[in-house]
């Protein structure tokens, strides 16, 4: 089996692109750049391809991955050539490699990392501070509201101290703008969401006027990258 | 440009903001200090309907083909957003660049169906423009359309500068050349006007006047500008393989309507449908040849990564080298898993080895457009289809394995009784007893037969201009009385709504009374009003009421042969003779051969070619 795994961004616009609209768009990549991709047999054939955990509607990406399957092996740095010349600038591959692993991305992936860049109308440094630390020591319960398969709605209740790994301030040279480092449990069996972090915080009081989220790796159980 | 924070902060809230941003592959940004003239070419829906309109990939790459313009894309706001660009005040503006509508010297709007008309009026007001003509001076862009609707643009006439009458990417290019040159000297709209108003194709409502009768029809137009023409006629382009057609097209990130490759194999078509407008405005036929067309397949597939390519036309059957273009394209790309698709055949024309070679893997359903039930009724509209030659494909395809049947019809057609409306389940079941009539080993699938019919609407420039539409409760009669007749298990009927091909009727053949309608409809909140859940019926006739204008004179009015249509005065080359002589034949149900065969004078020869049509010369 002939398999690549690429890493690659989603930053710009593009941040406004659904998952599933990726998955299309990377796959049309793949066909302009020419790349001997693997087909399923059978009536309706299509690519065989990957994908990790999506992203966010919003947030930002330099670390996205996905599988691709080919009939031939080919040079890396050509396919990475190839596909980065028909990829517009605001996605681009930035790592690729052969893989022999039969484990999707999904269950590699145990983490993700982000960088959260928050204008406040007016920040107190150290309640924020506190609060953080609160969230991972502490924790704060909240609620998530889920449709279930009755498409009635379902209320779990999660603990940001199971689901947040890691969190820290960095004070910006605006006295108003703070950038947080967090990096979350992203797992098939339990996750926090980037909208959820940011609603505990305007439940805080804090008065948020412009965010912007950057999902910097996905991370391994080891905490390592995945590629 | 718009302030980008407050877009950003906002963006998430909508339904689809990919809407909303651009940056799709093949897009075109240009600095704008190298451009003398930034173009918005606006689409009065929703983006993934805008996106999907060839006409605007043309156009789009034609004009960023000059180096001195920049052509950006526009499209109507769903309602969501529109709250949003209203509650926190970001104008309407360029997907390219940003930049708020009124930064551009010219928005040109297409006009693919009436029903949109109330999203220019709203365009123009998200975009801080003044709705009307003579409330814009020289600092706001001029206001351009064009596109099918434009060959009856006088509903519209008190909103449009300039429309432009024909194909338009053969006049656009001179238009802007001028255009620059009158914006080098300071630009004064009218004398820019006045400049390009002697142009074939060109037509500046505001030149004029139209004096009426006491019983509301014309009586007379009068040019109150001396570089008025009395007639404005329709420009085309002479040779398609020679016109431009864009290498790239943009490539949307979100699913939209059509979301393929689309190859025009020509424009034109020779059967002389009495309903079709169509069929008489792109007159004459124009084929291209088989290489442009393998070119320009291969450079779209490159550019896009698309895995259809799709030949389009008015009937696409009639093209002279429909087998060879099929093949050629299906030997080529078959490797790339890129399959070919054909959407106007004409089954009576159709060769099914070419049917079955581009579905080899999927059968997926079968469209058929007798469009009438009754071979009368099929006479009078000149579709020139019998019954053998509906259900002969529609055996044929059933051999071959196909289960589901689609079945377009009109109702409402010129003429037509009862027994003409309930042909139409009469031919749906010959249908069904056609897949039931063969040995039971051959029968295989779930028989699903899909009866549509839409509601007649009369167009302008169409040997039907003349007739009354079927009223409101007429259609609803014919529709219901189908609905109780078909009940069979194995068929499912349904229609359009009647009271939207009224107002669709109204606005087709309406006149400049019609523009106080638009816009006294718009603020009382139409919008969207081709989208069956955003049309809202009971304002459009409040907004007639209070105006004192009355639908029915445009719709259900049988119009005399003198009266002085609000149309005349452009010339689309099918002379009024023609299309009478058409109509009077309809009449009598006698029908007209495919123009393929004979000349029957319909006037292109003589006033648009000078000699007469290629594809009479190359049959005989």
């Amino acid at each position: 089996m002939c398999k690549i795994i690429s890493k690659y961004t989603k930053t710009g616009n593009l941040k406004y692109i659904s998952h599933l609209d990726v998955l299309r768009f990377i796959q049309r990549a793949v066909k302009r750049a020419n790349i001997p991709a693997k087909y399923s047999e059978g009536f309706n054939p299509h690519m065989k391809t990957s994908f990790g955990f999506p992203l966010s509607l919003g947030n930002e990406s330099i670390g996205e991955y996905f599988d691709l399957e080919l009939n031939e092996k080919i040079d890396i740095d050509a396919f990475m050539k190839k596909m980065n010349e028909v990829l517009p600038k605001e996605m681009q591959i930035t790592a690729a490699g052969y893989t022999n692993t039969d484990e999707s991305i999904m269950s590699r992936c145990h983490f993700v990392q982000y960088l959260i860049n928050i204008e406040f109308d007016s920040l107190d440094y150290n309640i924020l501070n506190e609060y953080l630390n609160e969230m991972l020591e502490t924790g704060i319960v909240y609620e998530r509201v889920k449709k279930n398969k009755k498409n009635k709605n379902v209320t779990k209740e999660l603990n940001t101290k199971d689901l947040i790994k890691y969190l820290n301030i960095r004070k910006n040279d605006d006295d108003n703008n703070a950038t947080i480092e967090a990096v979350f449990l992203t797992t098939e069996t339990g996750s926090i969401k980037t909208d959820e972090f940011m609603k505990l915080l305007g439940n805080k009081g804090f008065e948020i006027t412009y965010y912007t989220i950057m999902k910097v790796d996905s991370l391994d159980k080891n905490m390592k990258t995945i590629l | 440009m718009i302030d980008i924070k407050k877009l950003d902060r906002q963006l998430l809230k909508v339904e689809k903001p990919a809407r909303y941003v651009g940056s799709e592959l093949n897009c075109v940004v240009k600095n704008k200090e190298d451009v003398d003239i930034r173009f918005a070419f606006a689409f009065p829906d929703v983006y993934e309907v805008g996106m999907s309109h060839t006409g605007m990939q043309i156009l789009y790459g034609l004009l960023n083909s000059i180096d001195s313009v920049w052509c950006e894309r526009v499209f109507a706001p769903w309602t969501d957003m529109e709250q949003i660009m209203r509650d926190n005040v970001i104008p309407l503006y360029g997907i390219e660049s940003k930049d708020e509508l009124t930064n551009f010297d010219i928005v040109g709007f297409t006009l693919q169906y009436e029903m949109s008309y109330t999203n220019i009026l709203n365009m123009l007001d998200l975009g801080h423009i003044p709705l009307k003509s003579k409330d814009r001076g020289n600092d706001m862009p001029l206001i351009i359309a064009g596109g099918p609707c434009a060959y009856n643009p006088e509903p519209l006439h008190d909103i449009i500068d300039m429309f432009v009458i024909g194909e338009a990417e053969e006049i656009l290019p001179e238009i802007l050349k001028i255009y620059e040159q009158e914006k080098s000297k300071g630009l004064d709209k009218k004398l820019f006007l006045e400049r390009i108003a002697n142009f074939d194709g060109v037509y500046v409502p505001s030149f004029y006047d139209v004096i009426y009768n006491e019983n509301g029809t014309i009586k007379e137009r009068k040019a109150i500008n001396s570089s008025a023409k009395e007639v404005i006629k329709k420009i085309i382009i002479k040779n398609l393989d020679k016109s431009y057609y864009p290498e790239k097209s943009i490539l949307p990130y979100i699913d939209v309507v059509h979301d393929r490759v689309v190859l025009e194999l020509f424009r034109g078509c020779t059967r002389g449908c009495r309903f079709c407008q169509a069929g008489m405005v792109y007159r004459p036929v124009r084929e291209k040849n088989v290489d442009t067309l393998l070119k320009q397949a291969d450079r779209l597939i490159d550019s896009t990564g698309h895995d259809e390519i799709s030949l389009t036309s008015l009937s696409s059957g009639d093209y002279s080298c429909l087998s060879e273009l099929t093949l050629k394209l299906l030997d080529k790309y078959e490797e790339q898993k890129v399959s070919i698709s054909l959407p106007s055949l004409r089954l009576d024309s159709m060769t099914f080895d070419i049917i079955e070679r581009i579905q080899e893997v999927r059968k997926s359903g079968l469209t058929f457009a007798p469009e009438a039930g009754t071979q009368r009724m099929r006479d009078v509209i000149n579709k020139n289809l019998t019954e053998e030659q509906i259900l002969g494909p529609v055996s044929t395809a059933f051999d071959l394995g196909w289960s589901t049947v689609k079945l377009y019809f009109m109702i409402g057609l010129p003429g037509e009784t009862m027994d003409d409306v309930l042909g139409i389940k009469e031919l749906a079941y010959k249908v069904k007893d056609k897949f039931f009539q063969r040995p039971k080993e051959d029968i295989k699938g779930n028989l699903k037969i899909n009866v549509s019919a839409s509601c007649f609407v009369p167009k302008p420039f169409t040997p039907f201009q003349w007739v009354r539409q079927n009223s409101i409760d007429e259609f609803y009669d014919k529709a219901k009385s189908l609905q109780r007749e078909i009940k069979d298990k194995k068929i499912s009927f349904s229609y359009h709504e009647p009271k939207l091909s009224y107002l669709e009727a109204v606005f087709a053949r309406g006149d400049r009374r019609l523009s106080e309608v638009l816009i006294a409809a718009w603020k009382k909140g139409c919008r969207f009003d081709g989208w069956y859940d955003m049309f809202d019926f009971d304002k459009w006739m409040e907004v007639f009421k209070e105006l004192n204008v009355d639908p029915d004179f445009f719709a259900s009015r049988e119009r005399d042969i003198d009266e002085v249509l609000p149309w005349d005065f452009i010339d689309c080359g099918v002379t009024k003779e023609f299309l009478y002589s058409e109509y009077n034949k309809a009449m009598n149900a006698s029908t007209t051969p495919d123009c393929r065969e004979q000349c029957f004078n319909c006037g292109i020869n003589k006033k648009l070619i000078g000699g007469s049509c290629p594809h009479v010369q190359n049959n005989k």
